[in-house]
């Protein structure tokens, strides 16, 4: 069990200036045992989709199953679900095994034994046996959330909720228990939505991504995919960092070109035959535009921008560099060790392979990057690392 | 008024204060300054409840009665002489003034009882938040605002025998066969318990709305996915969290009972039935009646005393724990 099915879903919120809408027909199913996580900006409709899914919100419309039960009217209490919440939510006036054993006290007819013996399993997995008999007020906030992730897993449920459980935490601190938190979900093999609006926690937890916006679906897929073939424009914004590059372009169908004011791409004859509008945007990430200053011996001088270097940030591993292209600004990340002055002028390179298109109106991809995104790719990879 | 206070400010500020307040002249500016804003205030507490104390307990261990009324300075001095006859039960002073003492215990223990579960469960309704609970609130502080002689009054007129509409009510639903003396006897307490509670409940909701007002919405949420229902999240969220602002109200609603003068009196003026003649209403009988202000003095000390020790118990057992455990 803890496969989820997600039909329709709306959730409605009445306010004095007429109904909102927080989520409009999502159709979701998760897999049992996936890690699903569930990214957007603030107000995208991702925690009240969890919040639908714990039973916490009536949901307006739509349904809920977990496997073949539909839960969508059950009570949070009777859908074998435990979450994780963003402020812990610790009860403040009992201590940390109080806290864990509670959920055991309130849902099962287990003994006190029994239930202490369990929660002294969950605070060893989670390594906070020195802490049981403190209370959360004596607690430190990372502390805090390996209790409120205990008082989780020691329930052993079907399904996870989490709700930006990490944002609370320092940066170090946030990146360590990120790591922890997959290989704990790993190892208890539990379904799991985690909502964040942080998509490197997205990119780097997830098995799935569900990118949300105004309370619609973006996309679904896993980290790979979402980055490499965005659905539209809004995911290929929101998910890498820093984000893909955007120009606004007209497409010259006849000459079979993308038309900017201060330059000219060429468009290839099968793209041609695809649009229906010439409205469109070329997107680029920051990591796939490579710089020279020698446009005379670039094997394809027709892809190359002349540009003005304004700022560059070096950050030790790589160096962002950021570009005035007929007074917008395009970002690009060159290793670390290139020296890029600001002010000069260099030529930027953009590979058909690597560019996307948009529709400029509706936001939909037009074409993609060829980036690899199964896993196969992988291997490589990392025989690669062990040669090196 | 304001050139008093610039002249005040400034001799406070020149260092005047700190040559007469040694330990004031240590602290630190920032203090200097809180403690500034706090004088008009202290000075008041001063005035109005530190002078009298002192001056009682001094009166206590005088012999003023009716005699030095001109002059109560010129009264002899007799020691613990009225502690040692008021609270000798054996004489029918002193055991009416232990009397005085049990019943006014009871009373209070009664008001708080009545008092926080009516509170209580006003404040669970209210923190519902249902359309119109902003009305609600505001009638149930009426009792609390309205002039308590009007209140009490009403209540004193409510409960007669014959034109009263309680027991008029009571007949008509055929509860009663016959009047009830609701004012005489042992009932009298109950029904000064319930026209006090009637007054003091509001305060309570509020304090406690307040209270309830500032959990967290999210231990609710956690306690419902734990599986706790209603009466779950009532006994293990809400109870505990009230904890710390229901010992203040228990501490204060006993307190303010015990020297509560304007219930009794008004209900039952000077001569009550026993039952409910509590040590306010004794000693003033005592004091401001008999004219007997020494002995009244040494009454008052001791019902003092006894408030005291109940709350420092009271406060140790049940208000210190959380504090310290919000300061570590």
């Amino acid at each position: 069990m803890g496969r989820i099915d997600i039909d329709g879903l709306t959730k409605e919120y009445r306010t004095p200036n007429g109904p909102i809408q927080a989520v409009e027909s999502l159709d979701l199913q998760l897999e049992d045992g996936e890690f699903v996580v569930f990214v957007g900006p603030s107000g995208c409709g991702k925690s009240t989709t969890l919040r639908c899914i714990a039973g916490l919100e009536t949901v307006t419309s739509g349904s809920i199953r977990f496997d073949e039960t539909a839960v969508t009217d059950e009570k949070p209490k009777d859908r074998d679900i435990a979450m994780v919440f963003q402020n812990y939510a610790l009860y403040p006036h009992m201590t940390a095994r109080e806290n864990i054993a509670f959920g055991l006290k309130m849902s099962t007819d287990l003994s006190a034994a029994e239930i202490d013996d369990q929660v002294e399993t969950a605070a060893e997995m989670m390594d906070i046996v020195d802490l049981l008999d403190d209370k959360p007020g004596e607690l430190s906030g990372g502390q805090q959330q390996r209790v409120a992730l205990g008082r989780a897993i020691v329930r052993d449920p079907e399904l996870f909720l989490m709700d930006e459980p990490l944002s609370n935490l320092d940066a170090k601190l946030r990146a360590q228990m990120r790591t922890e938190l997959q290989q704990l979900q790993t190892e208890l093999g539990v379904t799991t939505v985690y909502v964040t609006h942080d998509q490197t926690e997205a990119m780097t937890m997830g098995d799935r991504i569900v990118i949300l916006n105004d309370g619609r679906l973006q996309q679904v897929g896993t980290p790979l995919e979402c980055y490499h073939r965005p659905a539209n424009q809004f995911v290929a914004g929101f998910i890498g960092s820093p984000p893909m590059n955007f120009l606004e372009v007209d497409a010259d169908l006849e000459d079979g070109t993308l038309d900017h004011p201060v330059f000219t791409l060429p468009l290839s004859d099968s793209l041609v035959d695809e649009l229906d509008s010439t409205d469109l945007v070329v997107g680029i990430r920051p990591e796939h535009v490579s710089l020279t200053d020698s446009p005379g011996t670039h094997p394809e001088p027709n892809r190359l921008i002349e540009t003005d270097v304004t700022v560059t940030e070096p950050m030790g591993d790589v160096t962002n560099v950021y570009l005035d292209v007929g007074g917008e600004t395009i970002t690009v990340t060159v290793d670390g060790h290139v020296g890029v002055d600001p002010g000069g002028q260099l030529h930027m390179h953009v590979p058909a392979s690597k560019m996307h298109l948009f529709d400029a109106e509706s936001g939909r991809a037009i074409k993609h990057s060829e980036a690899p995104i199964d896993s196969s790719s992988l291997p490589e990879a990392d025989s690669h690392v062990e040669t090196a | 008024m304001a050139r008093v206070f610039t002249r005040l400010h400034e001799r406070v500020s020149d260092g005047g204060l700190g040559r007469y307040l040694p330990l004031y002249s240590r602290l630190d500016e920032k203090h200097q300054y809180a403690y500034k804003l706090l004088f008009p205030a202290l000075a008041m507490m001063f005035v109005v409840h530190f002078i009298p104390v002192v001056w009682g307990a001094t009166i206590s261990v005088m012999g003023v009665n009716s005699n030095y009324i001109a002059d109560w300075t010129s009264a002899p001095f007799v020691g613990l002489e009225h502690y040692a006859f008021v609270m000798d039960p054996t004489t029918t002073i002193g055991s009416r003034y232990w009397y005085s003492i049990s019943r006014t215990v009871l009373w209070s223990v009664g008001v708080l009882v009545g008092t926080y579960v009516l509170g209580l469960t006003a404040a669970l309704i209210l923190n519902q938040g249902f359309k119109g609970s902003f009305l609600v609130r505001t009638l149930l502080l009426l009792p609390w605002i309205a002039p308590a002689i009007v209140t009490l009054n009403v209540w004193r007129m409510m409960f007669l025998s014959e034109s009263g509409i309680i027991n008029h009510a009571l007949m008509s639903v055929g509860l009663l066969d016959e009047p009830v003396f609701w004012l005489l006897g042992d009932r009298a307490l109950w029904s000064m318990t319930i026209a006090h509670v009637w007054l003091q409940f509001p305060w309570v909701m509020i304090m406690l709305y307040a209270g309830l007002q500032s959990i967290p919405q999210q231990l609710y949420e956690a306690a419902a996915i734990d599986g706790a229902g209603r009466w779950g999240k009532f006994r293990y969220v809400t109870l505990p969290q009230l904890k710390p602002v229901s010992g203040v109200v228990v501490l204060l609603m006993l307190l303010w009972t015990m020297i509560d003068f304007t219930t009794p009196y008004v209900m039952f003026g000077g001569s009550p039935p026993s039952s409910v003649e509590v040590t306010m209403v004794y000693i003033y009988n005592f004091s401001f009646r008999a004219f007997a202000f020494g002995r009244g003095a040494a009454m008052s000390v001791g019902l003092f005393v006894v408030a005291m020790v109940l709350a420092t118990i009271y406060y140790r057992r049940f208000i210190r724990s959380d504090f310290e455990e919000d300061d570590q």
